[in-house]
């Protein structure tokens, strides 16, 4: 018996108008592993993470993680059930502080239910102290503890991105989704989050990360997936992938 | 005038009630509604009818005119709440001018512009509160509930949400919460704490018609909560107090009355136009996002901290 792939996609389309953004791309993600999507700019990678996530839905196909089919079910519905995401752009809630944008992803906090934040004070307050006791552990975890209380804008380009991946997985560790976590950052950085992914590739289930820095796809990953014009081109081992000479064309314009 | 102080006190706490609801919607969560004097008037028309006719002591009409609101709310916001931004303020216009022409043309219910008078004052186990300073008592009363229920939300992991939804609705989305179900509910809780201020203010003026709950209604709120600092719930307190006060100074600066009328709007959009300018956050507001200087000072001081 194969195991269940931790997400499967079977002939899923999208197109925005008449451009065709993503063509019938079936893919299995392997549970418990990290696997890097590459392809040049306008491959459909983010649009691809958006399917996933449910932020938009396909024309065509199907998606399920773990057996389970997704579709239907909405962007929080699919984040409640453990998929995560950061965003290329980041996204902080600019008006919280670092802690409070992780507190605000922690699930299961029975203060933010509308009539217990009213009327039952020690419910909501126990729940606070649960929640930011976590949200304290997360920012730790990617190395932020001692900027819980600064102000996205107040934070580097790096550091917002580490809240990014603290708040993502607060919201739920089943599949996460990197959209680019390395893009923007220094040498330095990117070696410090090469260290911290690794890192959480023991912790979480499955990781599906953007990606174009290839070295960091090929030192991290144990799968790659190359993705051109919406296609699926190869995937396999990161190794085979990148010296597969369709991949070495569409990056070096070959 | 002692009694007259008492009355332009008496409109504030009125007001305060409506600026301090709507700010739960518009300065937490982002929602900019121009409906909300209509779910005043809805309210207080609910609970005008409710003490008339079915003979619904104050307390219980205080329920009804906000159970009224927030269920008109509701309604209005499983649609409603798939609107952004410029989307929701034409539709809240829409449904405000809906709500208004109703009240003029549902003659059977309202009397139309005739009005509803009579209106008892509120009363407790048989007891009327029905001096000036008893009213006043009892609009402060109502307003401290409606303060304490806003504060508990504001305050709690709720108002978080709620802020996180101004500031991302997709990043917010994202992260697990529903942003269609804190649309809904802070939508139908803004307007019912609104249907609570027009059963009070329907008991205190004894008489209403739907002059009362019109576009500017709801101008003169949102002037109020911005003037006092959107999201800070005190502030649009204060808001309203010197939105009452403002039109008074008048009054006492010998300006005839037949100029005060519109002289009240042009310093309501003056007032608005000059804070919005001048102090962006309100009179309570706190400058969350520091000045580029600030800011500099800051990554200085953290690049002498040991990265990580």
């Amino acid at each position: 018996m194969p195991e269940v792939p931790a997400l499967r996609l079977h002939g899923v389309r999208k197109a925005f108008g008449a451009a065709v953004v993503v063509h019938d791309v079936s893919l299995d993600i392997r549970a418990r592993a990290t696997t890097g999507l590459i392809g040049p700019n306008g491959a459909g990678k983010t649009t691809l993470f958006n399917l996933v996530a449910g932020v938009v839905a396909p024309d065509a196909g199907r998606i399920e993680m773990h057996g389970q089919p997704l579709l239907g079910l909405s962007a929080a519905a699919r984040a409640a059930r453990g998929i995560s995401r950061t965003f290329q752009e980041i996204r902080l809630f600019p008006t919280l502080t670092a802690l409070e944008n992780v507190m605000v992803a922690c699930q299961g906090n029975r203060g933010e239910r509308l009539g217990t934040a009213i009327l039952r004070w020690g419910i909501a307050a126990a729940d606070q102290r649960r929640v930011q006791a976590r949200a304290e552990e997360l920012l730790a975890a990617v190395g932020l503890a001692h900027l819980a209380d600064r102000l996205p804008t107040e934070l580097s380009y790096g550091q917002q991105k580490r809240v990014g991946i603290a708040r993502a997985l607060a919201t739920g560790q089943e599949l996460l989704l990197l959209d680019e976590p390395a893009a923007g950052l220094d040498p330095d950085a990117v070696r410090d989050l090469a260290a911290l992914l690794r890192r959480l590739a023991g912790q979480v289930g499955t990781i599906l990360l953007i990606e174009h820095n290839l070295e960091l796809v090929r030192e991290l990953c144990d799968e790659a997936v190359f993705l051109d014009a919406g296609r699926v081109v190869v995937a396999g081992p990161p190794a085979e992938v990148l010296e597969d000479p369709r991949v070495w064309r569409a990056f070096m314009g070959l | 005038m002692e009694a007259y102080i008492l009355a332009v006190l008496a409109m504030a706490g009125i007001y305060a009630m409506l600026a301090v609801s709507y700010d739960l919607a518009f300065g937490y969560a982002g929602l900019f509604s121009v409906a909300h004097g209509a779910f005043f008037g809805i309210g207080a028309y609910a609970g005008a009818l409710s003490m008339l006719n079915l003979g619904l002591p104050f307390p219980l009409a205080l329920l009804a005119g906000a159970a009224a609101a927030g269920l008109v709310a509701a309604a209005i916001a499983l649609p409603a709440s798939r609107l952004e931004g410029d989307y929701l303020i034409v539709g809240s216009l829409a449904f405000a001018v809906i709500c208004h022409e109703l009240m003029l043309n549902l003659t059977e219910v309202t009397r139309g512009p005739m009005g509803i008078p009579g209106i008892p004052p509120p009363s407790l186990f048989g007891f009327d509160f029905d001096t000036p300073w008893l009213q006043l008592l009892v609009i402060l009363a109502v307003l401290a509930v409606i303060g304490l229920v806003a504060w508990r939300i504001a305050a709690s992991p709720y108002g978080r949400v709620l802020r996180a939804l101004k500031d991302d609705p997709t990043a917010l989305e994202a992260a697990g919460k529903s942003v269609r179900r804190r649309k809904l509910e802070i939508l139908t809780v803004s307007a019912a704490m609104a249907g609570a201020a027009g059963v009070t203010y329907a008991s205190y003026v004894a008489f209403i018609d739907p002059e009362s709950f019109i576009a500017r209604t709801s101008f003169v709120i949102i002037v109020a909560t911005v003037l006092g600092g959107a999201g800070t719930l005190w502030g649009p307190a204060i808001g309203a107090l010197v939105i009452w006060c403002v039109p008074e100074a008048l009054r006492f600066a010998g300006i005839p009355a037949t100029l005060r009328g519109p002289l009240n709007e042009i310093v309501y959009a003056a007032l608005l136009i000059l804070i919005v300018m001048l102090r962006p956050e309100g009179i309570a507001g706190r400058r969350r996002l520091r000045t580029r200087t600030e800011t500099g000072t800051t990554t200085t001081a953290s690049t002498t901290t040991p990265a990580n």
